[in-house]
């Protein structure tokens, strides 16, 4: 498995020269070099490039509201579905792409699954949105309502009446959630 | 030729270049020395000097602050006492705003103090300090020292404006040693009139000079049509600009005043929530339960806002609820199936929870789990293999009114003289020493009016095919019983 890995990107390597790369830069400054078919995996990067026939290849596409750290997180989840993609052009191989996917997931904290899901949602990588907010669903499933703003940051902005009405019209749904 | 206007008095040609602006008015000077004379006489300055900073500077306790000679004002000539308007600002208003003019054009200019803005958290001296800095035009300014929430709003009246002008508010400032925090995270700016909506985007209070070219994706798309997109197209205002006093300014926006608009010209400086966007948290609210959502709608009003869409309980209600009762051959509970359409899908989706309906021909009674939205099915006595069913003295079936609603059709079947039905082994192995109503496996009252007796559990992985079954079968055959109405099996998740 790991032989047909390092092949294909030694191949890939080989042939970079001829690969084409596009260039973005996030919100700190930090320019990416990335290969075509990984950068057209982000829609808002495809459209820009197929809206606009002026642009070249020293174009550097500045992409504002995605931080370097994002970036690295959706590079390498977007470069690993390449790799999947360019060695079983018909299916997926489910269970490498679950294990992957597992394992990637696994090393992020909540701060940094937010910051993904924000900047997934900005360049519109459907696929990889679907499953970062699947993550999020399963990290705050019966969770209490102050984990879930602590998580995410939220501030609550309903005033008391507000929500001591929201929580008594749902009271059936706050039996027996997890500990925080 | 020309000479002819060169004869006109002085005097004309003054009240000719009063009209002009004291840009133009300098220019003029150098035509000639009869130009030159009218153009730097009072009459011509004191058109360009608004009688506000006249009053300003003879009321002495208007609170003058440059106080370089404000007793010389009627020593000096009016092009003096211009210049000194331009150059040195003074303080009015009891010390709230500083007031200058516009050099080239004689417009009226202020600064707001900032002890007079707005400033979230300024009364925690943890988050805001104020601190005296000689270079500032104010005895005080608001230091920064660390806060969460950065907020700054700003007003001032529109009849201090000089009218038929388009004014630009600047954000005065400038770094300290421990400034951080602004690299990564927008402000959001707004300039407009109070109580409308106003112009606003989005800048950076950064000072790094990389910031310039990194925000034209906010201008107008068109932008990028003019195959600009590798050269930062005007990027003015978007980032600091280094000012002639040593602060840095950011452009907040640009406001025109006809001279008729009344109010307060109103600004503001807000740090941009990077809180996910609904669409997002509906995404995510979807993956997870109906019971959750409810839960979930509790967290802020964007939360309930998402946690009520229909995308999230379109989620939760199962096609084949919807396809039932859409079809309307399939025996759809009578209450208002055609009200489908109008309702939310969280309004159909507890009806689907409360309101059991009829498919397959009335073979099955079909409705969703409310916590779970799992589905969940009661069989029908008649489509139950009941042994002697067809024997009269020992089953009939008869109608029972209390039956759930929409239901009357279904049909029950009575025990009249049959034997009773034997209950899991595990029961009754249990059953042999304690009483079943104290542990194990009771018979449990329903909330309408019916007994239940659990059969057992089966967890369906999804991939297991053919027909899950049912039996309940008496252990020992013997005695004669009776007297027990069947409404069929029900099928639901277990309660977690």
């Amino acid at each position: 498995m790991s032989s047909s890995i390092a092949s294909s990107s030694s191949s890939s390597s080989s042939s970079s020269k001829k690969e084409k790369k596009i260039s973005l830069k996030t919100s700190d400054g930090e320019v990416f070099e990335v290969e075509e078919p990984v950068a057209m995996q982000l829609e808002i990067v495809r459209s820009f490039f197929a809206d606009n026939e002026d642009v070249t290849e020293q174009t550097v596409m500045p992409l504002p509201n995605v931080s370097t750290a994002a970036m690295h997180g959706i590079l390498e989840y977007c470069r690993a579905h390449e790799e999947f993609r360019r060695r079983m052009p018909e299916a997926a191989p489910e269970e490498e792409v679950r294990a992957f996917e597992a394992g990637y997931v696994d090393r992020k904290s909540n701060e940094e699954l937010k910051e993904m899901i924000l900047a997934a949602n900005y360049l519109n990588i459907s696929k990889l949105l679907d499953f970062l907010t699947g993550v999020a669903a399963k990290r705050i499933e019966n969770k209490s309502v102050e984990y879930v703003r602590a998580f995410f940051g939220v501030e609550n902005d309903f005033t008391p009446e507000e929500e001591a009405n929201l929580r008594r019209e749902y009271e059936w749904a706050f039996e027996g959630v997890d500990e925080d | 030729m020309m000479s002819g206007i060169l004869e006109l008095p002085e005097g004309c040609i003054a009240a000719a270049i009063s009209f002009t602006s004291p840009r133009d008015a300098c220019r003029l000077a150098c035509v000639s020395t009869t130009f030159r004379s009218a153009a730097e006489s009072d009459a011509v300055w004191d058109h360009f000097l608004p009688p506000e900073y006249l009053s300003a500077i003879s009321g002495s306790g208007s609170g003058a602050a440059s106080s370089s000679s404000s007793s010389s004002t009627t020593t000096s000539s009016k092009k003096e006492l211009y210049l000194r308007a331009c150059h040195n600002p003074i303080l009015i208003n009891g010390g709230k705003l500083s007031f200058w003019l516009d050099k080239p054009s004689g417009k009226k200019c202020y600064m707001i103090s900032a002890r007079e803005l707005k400033i979230v958290w300024s009364s925690t001296p943890e988050y805001w300090g104020w601190i005296s800095l000689p270079e500032a035009r104010f005895p005080e300014v608001a230091e920064l020292r660390s806060v969460c929430w950065f907020e700054i709003r700003g007003e001032i009246s529109t009849s201090l404006l000089s009218p038929m002008t388009t004014y630009v508010p600047y954000l005065v400032f400038k770094p300290t040693e421990e400034s951080f925090g602004f690299g990564n995270n927008p402000v959001e700016v707004t300039v407009g009139l109070s109580g409308s909506e106003g112009q606003n985007r989005t800048v950076y209070l950064d000072t790094r000079e990389q910031r310039d070219i990194l925000f034209y994706l906010q201008l107008p798309r068109r932008r990028f049509k003019r195959g600009q997109a590798s050269v930062p197209p005007d990027d003015r205002g978007f980032s600091p600009e280094k000012r002639g006093d040593g602060w840095l300014e950011i452009e907040l926006g640009e406001f025109f005043y006809g001279g008729e608009e009344e109010g307060d010209l109103s600004m503001s400086i807000l740090e941009v929530k990077r809180e996910l966007p609904e669409g997002c948290i509906a995404a995510a609210i979807s993956f997870t339960s109906p019971r959750d959502a409810c839960r979930l709608a509790c967290v802020s009003t964007t939360f309930r806002s998402a946690a009520e869409s229909d995308a999230v309980w379109d989620h939760f209600l199962p096609p084949e609820y919807l396809s039932a009762i859409s079809g309307s051959g399939s025996g759809a509970s009578s209450s208002s199936s055609s009200s489908t359409t109008t309702s939310s899908k969280k309004e159909l989706y507890l009806r689907a929870c409360h309101n059991p309906i009829l498919i397959n021909e009335g073979k099955l009674s079909f409705w969703v789990d409310k916590p779970s939205g799992k589905k969940c099915y009661m069989i029908s006595a008649r489509e139950l293999k009941i042994i002697w069913i067809c024997t009269p003295e020992y089953w009939g079936w008869i109608s029972l009114p209390e039956a759930s609603e929409g239901q009357k059709r279904t049909v029950y079947l009575d025990t009249r003289r049959d034997i009773f039905p034997q209950l899991p082994r595990r029961f009754k192995r249990r059953q042999a020493s304690v009483p079943p109503d104290d542990r194990g496996f009771p018979l449990e009252k329903r909330g309408d009016g019916w007994l239940e007796i659990e059969l057992g559990k089966f967890f369906y992985g999804g991939d297991e095919e053919g027909d899950l079954s049912m039996t309940i079968l008496e252990v020992k055959r013997g005695n004669w019983k009776q007297g027990l109405v069947f409404q069929g099996i029900e099928i639901r998740p277990k309660e977690e």
